[in-house]
């Protein structure tokens, strides 16, 4: 009886210490089979052959994950006007969550634009790695549908609207959303303005002024420290304005915003808000007084000099450029 | 007298096919949570989280005490990770060589004033400071309170969103940031996340940075490597799919910067402030009835030095052990409490049996077991299997977790890498995994006697061999 227990555990071990070595082995041979594969669809796209790409679309888990690599790889090195492979396109609807976020990557990385509906309905994907890579599909495919779709995703709470707003910092996704803006609710609108910062949307000037003066709090926020990136000059006024906002964090992007702008102008108002009672306030007029020239550093030197303890420590720290 | 040998031996095995099924359903699940994490892999893209300005803002707190030779290197190196918004807030805790001239030297600091962001008790600040050269980077000198204390401090100053507790030793993957902040933002109810430790002695470093991962020539830092693996793969892994993540290592780990403030940061009362601190965010959470996810995630790896000698090894694992009895004793309201879940109902009480009291056991059942064998109390069949289950399934569970590396990371791509691994396993069986026993059973005493305290370290240098206490790899 002994005995046979400790034979059957003697070739359990063998097994397992084999399985492990095969394992070893197996995977050194997969590496290279998967090396090769990507090498030869790298040639092919070279080569205006898209023979080997749509073999490995067209393939099992292995060969899918390689031309996802090598899209990846080599953004835009994809073929225009391929159109995606049926069985692909119907892969989204896999029981298999992998099988679906492969499908939705690749479809993404070629730009389907015909498939951009069956992709954003994977923004509501049960698997949260779907659903992010279905909002990051619909930012390559690009497009009025997908923008939209990615806005109002944010209604359902599936996607945190950070996520969103990465997705449709471009140009064109600003551009197609502008014209429907009155139909969002705040959050959207909210993620709407910061999109456009991010995306240098100069169209966006005009509405994000208005926003500025005007919008709900977290609305004027965002909205200030878009125009602060977007460095328009034109939006000065309405920055300067802002530094009188009833919300600390509007004061603090304008502050921010107008050391960006440059504008000497603005040295008088800035000198003025490193008295302001919150931190941030004071922290960011004296990194924007940093960034305005001889004026600047005249107005950092004076509030250094001055009475206020608090805003003397900031004046120094954005003379030494400690600030932060 | 042969009868309550026998009794004893048959409580000892029973306390071992409990074990050992435990473990093996742990390894089988882990198997799983890997595989599904293998397969979904390719769907995320993780160069957006590194790249993108609205990545959430991180700041990595290293706690720095009489750190002169590595902290230079440390920080350049945590400053090189890619992470698009990242802070760097190093705490001087009173260190008693040249720690802040080093830092004050190489980064041009200068004393600023910063206001704390929350108000967590710590030892005196003596000072902040910033750099010209190098905006990403706050230094902190305090006075001596030790690692939690010096955490706290971190916190205090800390403002962003995320922040990742590291040793000033440890070694982070260059993408391991943005692979594990991925967790949270994919899951916004994330509040803490875990990383693997993996350990660096006889891989190849240069400027704080692993290059090239092998194995070492001596044994005792390979059976750490295995433990190490199977600890994480074969453990941690599955309890947390299951919901009941116990601990994150001190070594890495990034958590929600209120969360944790709110809960009231890191106990400076205990040794294993790490633990610790998971176990009352899961009690947090819960009290304030929010569901939160606390988990392990395998793909974002530190390194680690292991202790390469015996001595500092046992002072390492009586630190671990004692901060497990601490936090149990500490949280024992939980225990079996149904408002707390799974981890009140299940994790808390497998840690107290198995991970608390089971060295105890264990060293008993191995004295048992021997003075029956000298007095033929017991038969040989049985002696067989007493063997084979106290010390065999160790061996199924480390393969396991080998074939889980093959499968999906690959780390040490050698053959003779691995063939050192794979001798590991049935060498750890024979000497190493008593010997662990003995210490953690031990730790029983030195906590009673009320020893307290992390014990000398000394520290050569990161490049070199850097003697280490660290990390918490129970199982």
């Amino acid at each position: 009886m002994a005995l046979t227990v400790a034979m059957a555990f003697g070739v359990l071990l063998a097994v397992l210490v084999c399985s492990v070595l095969a394992r070893k082995a197996n995977r050194d041979v997969a590496e290279s089979r998967s090396r090769e594969r990507r090498e030869r669809i790298v040639a092919g796209l070279a080569d205006g052959d898209t023979g080997p790409l749509e073999g490995a679309l067209a393939g099992t888990r292995h060969p899918q994950e390689d031309a996802i690599a090598v899209l990846r790889a080599n953004p835009g090195a994809g073929p225009a006007g391929l159109s995606p492979p049926e069985p692909l396109v119907r892969q989204l609807r896999s029981r298999s969550a992998p099988a679906r976020g492969r499908a939705v990557v690749l479809l993404g990385l070629l730009g389907a634009e015909e498939s951009s509906a069956a992709v954003a309905a994977l923004l509501a994907d049960e698997n949260h790695d779907v659903r992010l890579a279905a909002a990051t599909a619909l930012e390559q495919i690009g497009g009025a549908t997908g923008a939209a779709a990615l806005v109002d995703a944010l209604e359902t709470e599936l996607l945190s609207p950070s996520r969103v707003v990465e997705r449709i910092a471009h140009p064109w996704a600003v551009e197609a959303l502008l014209p429907e803006r009155g139909r969002f609710g705040t959050l959207a609108r909210t993620s709407l303005w910061r999109a456009a910062g991010l995306a240098q949307a100069e169209e966006a000037v005009p509405v994000l002024r208005e926003v500025a003066r005007e919008g709900e709090d977290e609305e004027r926020i965002s909205a200030v420290r878009a125009l602060g990136e977007l460095g328009s000059e034109e939006a000065a006024d309405d920055l300067l304005a802002a530094l009188a906002d009833p919300l600390w964090q509007v004061r603090a992007q304008a502050a921010t915003a107008l050391g960006r702008l440059g504008d000497q102008a603005a040295v008088a108002d800035l000198e003025h808000a490193m008295a302001d009672q919150s931190w941030w306030v004071r922290t960011n007029a004296a990194i924007a007084l940093g960034q305005l020239g001889e004026e600047g550093a005249a107005a950092l030197e004076r509030v250094a000099g001055g009475r206020d303890p608090y805003a003397a420590e900031r004046a120094r720290e954005a003379l030494q450029g400690v600030a932060a | 007298m042969n009868g309550v040998l026998r009794a004893l031996n048959e409580l000892t095995l029973a306390y071992f096919i409990v074990l050992d099924a435990i473990y093996l359903a742990m390894a089988a699940i882990g198997w799983w949570a890997v595989e599904s994490y293998v397969r979904i892999r390719s769907a995320r893209d993780y160069d957006r989280v590194r790249t993108s300005p609205l990545s959430p803002a991180l700041t990595i707190l290293v706690p720095a005490y009489n750190e002169e030779l590595a902290i230079v290197t440390s920080v350049r190196a945590l400053l090189a990770n890619r992470y698009p918004s990242l802070q760097v807030l190093v705490i001087n805790d009173g260190s008693s060589d040249s720690t802040l001239e080093a830092l004050r030297g190489a980064f041009d600091l200068r004393p600023v004033l910063r206001t704390p962001s929350s108000s967590l008790p710590t030892a005196r600040v003596r000072g902040i400071y910033a750099s010209p050269t190098e905006p990403r980077l706050t230094v902190i000198d305090k006075e001596n309170g030790g690692k939690a204390d010096s955490l706290n401090a971190g916190l205090r100053f800390a403002r962003t969103p995320l922040f990742c507790s590291i040793d000033a030793d440890t070694m982070l993957d260059p993408d391991a940031l943005s692979r594990i902040v991925w967790e949270f933002e994919a899951r916004p109810e994330t509040v803490a996340a875990g990383g693997i430790v993996r350990v660096v002695n006889g891989s190849q470093v240069k400027e704080g940075r692993v290059t090239e991962v092998r194995t070492p020539k001596a044994w005792l830092p390979t059976l750490q490597i295995l433990e190490y693996l199977r600890a994480f793969l074969g453990g941690r892994i599955a309890w947390s799919r299951l919901g009941m993540l116990l601990i994150i290592s001190g070594a890495f780990g990034l958590f929600r910067r209120d969360v944790v403030v709110e809960a009231g940061g890191y106990d400076t009362e205990t040794v294993g402030e790490d633990a610790e601190l998971v176990m009352r965010l899961h009690r947090h959470q819960r009290d304030h009835g929010r569901s939160s996810r606390i988990i392990f995630f395998p793909d974002p790896i530190c390194w680690t030095e292991a202790p390469t000698s015996l001595r500092v090894l046992s002072r390492q694992r009586d630190r671990w052990q004692r901060g497990l009895l601490q936090m149990l004793w500490k949280h024992r309201g939980m225990l079996g409490r149904r408002r707390y879940g799974a981890v009140g109902m299940v994790g808390f009480p497998y840690f107290a049996v198995f991970e608390a009291v089971g060295p105890l056991i264990e060293v008993a059942g191995y004295l048992v077991f021997a003075i029956s064998l000298a007095t033929g109390a017991v038969s040989w069949a049985f002696a067989l299997l007493f063997l084979i289950l106290a010390l065999g399934f160790g061996f199924v569970i480390s393969f396991m977790t080998l074939l889980m590396e093959e499968r999906a990371f690959r780390r040490y791509p050698s053959w003779p890498s691995l063939g050192r691994l794979l001798a590991a396993s049935i060498v750890e069986n024979f000497g190493y995994r008593q010997l662990l026993s003995l210490i953690r059973a031990r730790a029983w005493w030195t906590e009673l006697r009320g020893t307290s305290g992390w014990g000398e370290m000394t520290r050569s240098g990161l490049g070199g061999a850097i003697p280490a206490e660290r990390e918490v790899a129970e199982n």
